[in-house]
């Protein structure tokens, strides 16, 4: 499994031992570790900018690493309004019209609900072998805990990627990414993911607590908390279609 | 009758339910204060519009009850208009999942087609100059909608009339292939109102939207085309929306303006709407929107901030300059020269 999102890098979870592994093999084991059927969350998201904040709360499906996901804001404003993301492709519900609108593809660019997590970053499904070359830089402490340095980098010729290269930083116990930066072409960095907190549901570990940083924005800041998190669940029936969008 | 007989069913079925299943009614509300300042002749005119609105929501595993009742009170220039307060029940439905499909009960926004201006198949034709995307009165009827896919399905609604010939009711099939969404649509109204057509929206450089629709009478005698063209874009943090509206029975000369039609927007042959918006960052954005009409060349401009205070409470101001002359379109003197509106807005 060498496909990826941004989701899924915030559902980054994982365990096992180390042993002298190869990139590919450490990305391997980060995704052999995330892989479920399904899974639920109940979350917090915080934006800041300055000293201003927004709360937004919403509960979510994904299934098929997080292929198609279904999410719906409970916090007071904007409560009801729903995403149906299937592939590459997103659709948000509006409670106040009681209508669907596909979000255009310049906009996904755009971030969710305000928030320095973009559209696209909720609907990246990569084939990182496919696209990237993957490279292990070096073993490195990252906030006390040892790490793999990891990067990737878009193959000669393959334009289609969000993000042109990646460093990760792989918990070399648990096997979760604890940080994540994110780089254009030029080499400038355009975001940062730092994964604050880390529970164990069953025998994952799941990074509960993170902290994306758009560094194209001054002082913005969004903090997205898992306050609930089930793996491998009863999925609602058709919650993955166009029409449970209005249910 | 048919809205009282409508109003008693939907009520029982409400407090029926509401007894019957133990999740909870969830409650909130919004407030919004519209406080406009126009210059019209000498001087300027003052209008304020509050609107109070009461969200009732309940749902459950198959089922949801959905209730949005407004109450506006006006005040100058608005009040003259309408003296008392306004009540209005936008939303009131209930919607129950099965097999068989989603069936909505209740008054409710039928939504067919792409979402935003000049769109041919809505089935309300009022266009809000002042806030384009305010939410359209509901109707009252029955919607069947049948999933035949993850992103296919079938519409159907009927909205009863006392008497049953002058009922409207319709039908619509919609699905995604690649990254388009594209829908048919066949919509009857009255015995003089009908339309079929087609719409898709998808994404090439810009995402591009359009809709063709013709209209005809029960005895298929063809009355009038109406179609739209849209293409938006993001161009960073800047936004780029264009919408032409083409409508057939427009008027083609100032001299043949009529009343404004109800199954077509506004009086004119063609109309572009433009919208270029900014987002400064989460809390603050900058916009400018346009209507002009295309015969006389008349437009309504209207640049504004958009500015989130804290969780929940939001304000606007809204500029806005008619360049018509005495018979277009939009007139300033008939409509003022320009005007601001102020909102205030707390979601509760």
């Amino acid at each position: 499994m060498k496909r990826i999102n941004m989701f899924l890098l915030i559902f980054l979870l994982l365990s096992s031992t180390s042993f002298a592994l190869t990139a590919q093999e450490i990305i391997d084991r980060v995704d052999e570790n995330s892989i479920a059927s399904n899974q639920f969350f109940n979350g917090r998201m915080e934006i800041n900018k300055g000293k201003r904040t927004l709360i937004k709360e919403f509960i979510g499906y994904g299934q098929d690493n997080e292929e198609s996901f279904f999410m719906e804001f409970t916090n007071t404003e904007d409560v009801g309004v729903k995403y149906l993301k299937i592939a590459d492709e997103l659709w948000i519900y509006f409670p106040d019209a009681d209508d669907i609108m596909k979000i255009s593809g310049s906009m996904l660019k755009q971030g969710m609900m305000g928030s320095d997590l973009s559209y696209e970053d909720m609907v990246r499904m990569e084939d990182l072998s496919e696209k990237y070359d993957v490279e292990l830089l070096e073993e490195e402490e990252y906030e006390g805990v040892e790490c793999y340095k990891i990067q990737l980098t878009a193959k000669p010729g393959v334009k289609d990627v969000t993000y042109y290269r990646e460093i990760m930083w792989v918990d070399k116990d648990k096997f979760i990414m604890r940080k994540v930066e994110l780089y254009a072409k030029s080499g400038r960095l355009l975001k940062e993911m730092l994964v604050k907190k880390v529970i164990q549901v069953g025998k994952r570990y799941f990074g509960s607590k993170i902290i994306i940083t758009d560094k194209k924005k001054k002082n913005s800041i969004t903090t997205m908390e898992f306050t609930e998190v089930k793996f491998d669940v009863k999925l609602p029936e058709g919650i993955f279609t166009r029409e449970y969008l209005k249910r | 009758m048919r809205r009282p007989l409508l109003v008693i069913l939907l009520s029982f079925l409400f407090v029926s339910t509401c007894l019957l299943t133990p999740c909870a009614l969830d409650i909130s509300g919004v407030f919004r204060d519209d406080l406009y300042l126009v210059a019209a002749g000498n001087g300027f005119s003052y209008g304020n519009s509050m609107e109070n609105r009461l969200i009732l929501r309940k749902s459950a595993n198959s089922w949801k009850f959905y209730g949005d009742l407004r109450l506006y009170i006006y005040s100058g220039l608005f009040r003259e208009i309408s003296p008392d307060p306004e009540f209005q029940p936008m939303r009131f439905f209930i919607r129950f999942s099965s097999s068989f499909g989603t069936f909505t009960l209740g008054r409710t926004y039928i939504a067919v087609g792409n979402i935003g201006p000049f769109n041919p198949f809505d089935t309300s034709k009022e266009l809000n100059i002042s806030d384009v995307s305010y939410d359209k009165t509901g109707m009252d009827g029955v919607i069947w909608d049948l999933s035949l896919g993850d992103l296919t399905g079938l519409r159907m609604w009927l909205a009863p009339d006392t008497i049953v010939e002058k009922g409207a009711a319709g039908i619509s099939l919609h699905t995604n292939i690649g990254t388009f969404d594209i829908g048919a649509v066949l919509s009857r109204f009255s015995a003089e109102q009908n339309l079929a057509g087609l719409y898709f929206k998808g994404d090439l450089y810009f995402s591009v939207q359009a809709a063709l629709a013709q209209h005809f009478d029960d005895s298929v005698t063809r009355d009038f085309l109406e179609a739209n063209l849209g293409l938006e874009r993001f161009f960073g943090t800047v936004f780029l929306q264009l919408v032409y509206y083409y409508n057939e029975k427009g008027a083609d000369e100032i001299s043949e303006y009529g009343e404004v039609f109800s199954d077509a927007y506004n009086k004119a042959k063609h109309y572009l709407y433009a919208n270029l918006s900014f987002s400064y960052d989460e809390f603050l954005s900058f916009y400018i929107y346009s209507f002009t009409n295309g015969i006389d060349l008349s437009s309504v401009i209207a640049p504004g901030i958009r500015w989130t205070i804290n969780n929940g409470l939001n304000a606007t101001m809204n500029l806005f300059f008619l360049t018509g002359g005495n018979k277009d379109e939009y007139s300033s003197a008939a409509m003022g020269r320009y005007g601001i509106m102020l909102r205030f807005e707390a979601k509760l």
